[in-house]
C-alpha cells in the first residue's frame, strides 16, 4: 500500500491579485479577457454593445426574432473569434463587422426575399412609458415605413452612422468602402429618406 | 482646421448632429443659414433612424442562449474553443463541482500511466462491488448508505444497492456534517458556496455554506482557463474560495485566479462545517463516503469515513432552467457506482483526478460533490 501523501492533493490558487471590476474595464481590455476564456468579460461586452448591434440589425433585416439570432451568432463568434482581434478599429465596429457577416451568411442560407415587416409592428416597446410608448409607436412605424422603402445600403449606412453612432471612417471600415463612397451613400441616404416624407424635411 | 467662416465639411455636419451635442456647438454655424439648415436635416435624419429602430436591451433569452451554448459540453463543430477546455467548464459548471465530473464528460485519457487496479482485482471487478476507483492504486471509494454499524465495522449500501463491508478500526479520520452559522466566517476561512448566481457570475445569493476544515483541500479547478471558469461556476451557483469582506449582507470569496464572488448570505443560508466525530457517533441511514484498501474478502479498510449527516447527500440543487450537459449522469458521486461497468475505472479516476493518494481530499471530493 502505497502511503498517504498529504502534500499530493490538489492546491486552490487562491488570493490572487484582486480584479478591476468588470464594468470599469474597458472593451480593448474585455476583448483579450475574453480571448483567453474569461465567460464575464463576454457578459459586460455583451451589456455595453447588445442593444446597439440588435437596433442596427432590426434596421437591416426588419424583423426582431431573426435579429436577435443574429446577434446570438454575433456573439458566439466573438467568444470564438476574440483572439484574431487585432485593435485595428473600435472593438464597436468591430463587433458590427462581425454581425454584418453573420446576417449576410444567415441570409444567404434563408431565402432572400422573405425580411418580414410585420414583426416590427407586433412587438411591444419594452423602454419608454405607456404614454409615450404609444405616441413612439405610430411615429416610429410610420418613420419604418419610410425606411424600409430604402435600399438596403442605404438603411445600412444609416444605421452604421445615426444608429450605432460610427464615425464615418469606422462606418467604411465596416462596409470595407473608402471614406467617399460612405460620404456619397449617406448623403444618397439621406435624400430618399427625405424625399419620401417631405413634412419633416427643409420645404425649400 | 475649422475656419469659422468655411462651411462645414459632412463629417463635421454628421458630428453636429449627435445626439446630446448642443445647438450651436460649432462657431460656424451661428453665422451660417445653410450649414444650420444642414444640420437640421442631418439631425431629422438621424432622429428617424433612432425611431425606426430604437435602442433596447435585448430580452435575456438573447444572453442565456449565448452562455448556454458556449457552456454546452460536446459541440458537434470543432469550432468552439477547444474541446477540452469546453469540457472542463461544462463539468465544472454543472455539479458545480470539479468533484462531480465524471460520465463521459472527460476525454479518456491516453497516456496516463497503466490501469491501475489492484492485484486480485481488475477494474471490473471493482466497479462490480460497487467501489470507486481513484488515481491512487489501492485507495478505493465507497460512496452511499450508512446502513448498518456494529463496532468498528459498517456497511455501506450504493444507489445501486451494493453493500460494501467497511472495517474502520484503523480510519485515521472520522468527520461528519453539523451546522454551522455564518458566525463561523472570518477572513481566511475556506468556503464552498452554492446558491443562486447572476448572469455575470459576480455573484451568488448563497443558500448553503460549506466551511472547510483546515486539512481539507477544496477541488482543483482546471488550469488555463483564467478567470472565466470561476465566474461561470458562479454564474452556476458554485464558488470555491478564501473568505474575506464579512458583512452583515455576506462576504467575498477569492477563488482560482483571484476571482472574486460576492456572497450574499442571510439567516435563511444554511452553513455546513466538517467536524471530528467518533465513529459511535455516525448515523445510520446517512449519505457516507468511506476512502480506503481493498481486502481480499472484498472489504474495506478505511483510512477516512465522512459523513454527509446533514444534507444526506441530497443532489446539488441547480439553478433553474439549468440543464445537466448531455451524458452527465442524473448527479453527484452517490450516482457515480451505477457506471455501466464497460467503463472501467476510467472515469472515477478523472473524478478524483490530482488527488493522488490523499485519502482526505478524495473523500471531501465524493462527499461535497453531494453537498453542494
Amino acid at each position: 500500500m502505497e502511503p498517504i501523501r498529504y502534500d499530493a492533493g490538489p492546491h486552490l490558487v487562491m488570493l490572487g491579485p484582486s480584479q478591476a471590476e468588470l464594468s470599469e474595464r474597458d472593451d480593448r481590455e474585455l476583448v483579450p479577457a475574453i480571448a483567453r476564456g474569461d465567460r464575464a468579460a463576454l457578459v459586460a461586452l455583451y451589456e455595453r454593445h447588445a442593444g446597439t448591434v440588435l437596433s442596427h440589425l432590426v434596421l437591416l433585416t426588419g424583423d426582431h426574432g431573426f435579429s436577435e439570432e443574429i446577434l446570438q451568432d454575433t456573439m458566439l463568434a466573438v467568444w470564438c473569434g476574440a483572439g484574431r482581434f487585432r485593435g485595428e478599429s473600435s472593438v464597436r465596429s468591430w463587433i458590427i463587422a462581425i454581425a454584418r457577416r453573420q446576417c449576410r451568411d444567415r441570409q444567404r442560407r434563408r431565402r432572400p426575399g422573405l425580411v418580414a415587416q410585420e414583426a416590427l409592428a407586433d412587438r411591444p416597446a419594452t423602454e419608454p412609458g405607456p404614454e409615450e410608448q404609444a405616441l413612439d409607436r405610430v411615429s416610429a412605424q410610420a418613420v419604418m415605413d419610410r425606411i424600409k422603402d430604402l435600399a438596403p445600403h442605404h438603411r445600412e449606412v444609416l444605421g452604421l452612422v445615426f444608429g450605432a453612432g460610427l464615425s464615418l471612417a469606422e462606418t467604411a471600415e465596416v462596409l470595407e468602402i473608402p471614406v467617399g463612397t460612405v460620404k456619397s451613400r449617406l448623403s444618397a441616404a439621406r435624400a430618399a429618406l427625405i424625399r419620401s416624407m417631405p413634412e419633416r424635411g427643409r420645404t425649400s | 482646421m475649422t475656419n469659422a467662416s468655411a462651411h462645414l465639411s459632412l463629417e463635421e455636419l454628421v458630428a453636429a448632429s449627435r445626439p446630446g451635442v448642443a445647438g450651436l456647438a460649432n462657431p460656424h454655424l451661428q453665422q451660417c443659414p445653410d450649414c444650420r439648415a444642414e444640420v437640421e436635416q442631418w439631425r431629422a435624419t438621424a432622429q428617424a433612424v433612432r425611431q425606426a429602430a430604437p435602442i433596447a436591451a435585448p430580452p435575456p433569452h438573447v444572453l442565456r442562449g449565448v452562455l448556454d451554448e458556449i457552456d454546452r459540453p460536446l459541440r458537434g463543430a470543432s469550432a468552439r474553443r477547444g474541446r477540452r477546455g469546453v469540457l472542463l467548464l461544462a463539468a465544472a459548471a454543472s455539479a458545480g463541482l470539479i468533484a462531480a465530473a465524471g460520465y463521459g464528460l472527460w476525454p479518456q485519457g491516453s497516456g496516463t500511466g497503466p490501469a491501475q487496479t489492484p492485484a486480485s482485482f481488475d477494474a471490473q471487478q471493482v466497479a462490480a462491488m460497487g467501489l470507486l476507483s481513484t488515481e491512487c492504486q489501492s485507495l478505493k471509494v465507497a460512496a452511499g448508505t450508512l446502513r448498518s454499524k456494529d463496532g468498528s465495522t459498517l456497511v455501506v449500501e450504493t444507489a445501486e444497492g451494493k453493500q460494501i463491508k467497511v472495517d474502520a478500526s484503523a480510519a485515521s479520520r472520522v468527520t461528519r456534517q453539523v451546522a454551522g452559522s455564518l458566525s463561523d466566517l472570518s477572513d481566511g476561512t475556506r468556503v464552498m458556496v452554492r446558491g443562486e448566481g447572476d448572469e455575470a457570475g459576480k455573484t451568488i445569493t448563497a443558500e448553503t455554506v460549506l466551511v472547510a476544515s483546515a486539512q481539507m483541500k477544496l477541488p482543483k479547478l482546471p488550469e488555463g482557463m483564467g478567470s472565466g471558469i470561476a465566474s461561470m461556476m458562479a454564474s452556476n451557483g458554485t464558488a470555491m474560495g478564501t473568505v474575506s469582506d464579512v458583512g452583515s449582507d455576506g462576504f467575498t470569496v477569492t477563488g482560482t485566479g483571484g476571482t472574486r464572488i460576492r456572497v450574499a448570505a442571510s439567516g435563511s443560508t444554511r452553513v455546513v462545517k466538517q467536524e471530528q466525530a467518533r465513529l459511535d457517533q455516525l448515523e445510520t441511514g446517512k449519505y457516507t463516503v468511506v476512502v480506503g484498501t481493498l481486502n481480499s474478502d472484498k472489504s474495506l479498510k478505511a483510512t477516512t469515513v465522512q459523513q454527509d449527516s446533514l444534507t444526506n447527500g441530497a443532489r446539488p440543487s441547480l439553478r433553474n432552467g439549468f440543464k445537466l450537459p448531455e451524458g452527465f449522469g442524473s448527479g453527484g458521486p452517490k450516482d457515480l457506482p451505477s457506471l455501466p461497468g464497460n467503463l472501467g475505472d476510467k472515469l472515477p479516476k478523472d473524478l478524483f483526478s490530482g488527488l493522488g493518494c490523499d485519502s482526505e481530499a478524495i473523500a471531501n471530493t465524493a462527499l461535497n460533490g453531494t453537498t453542494l
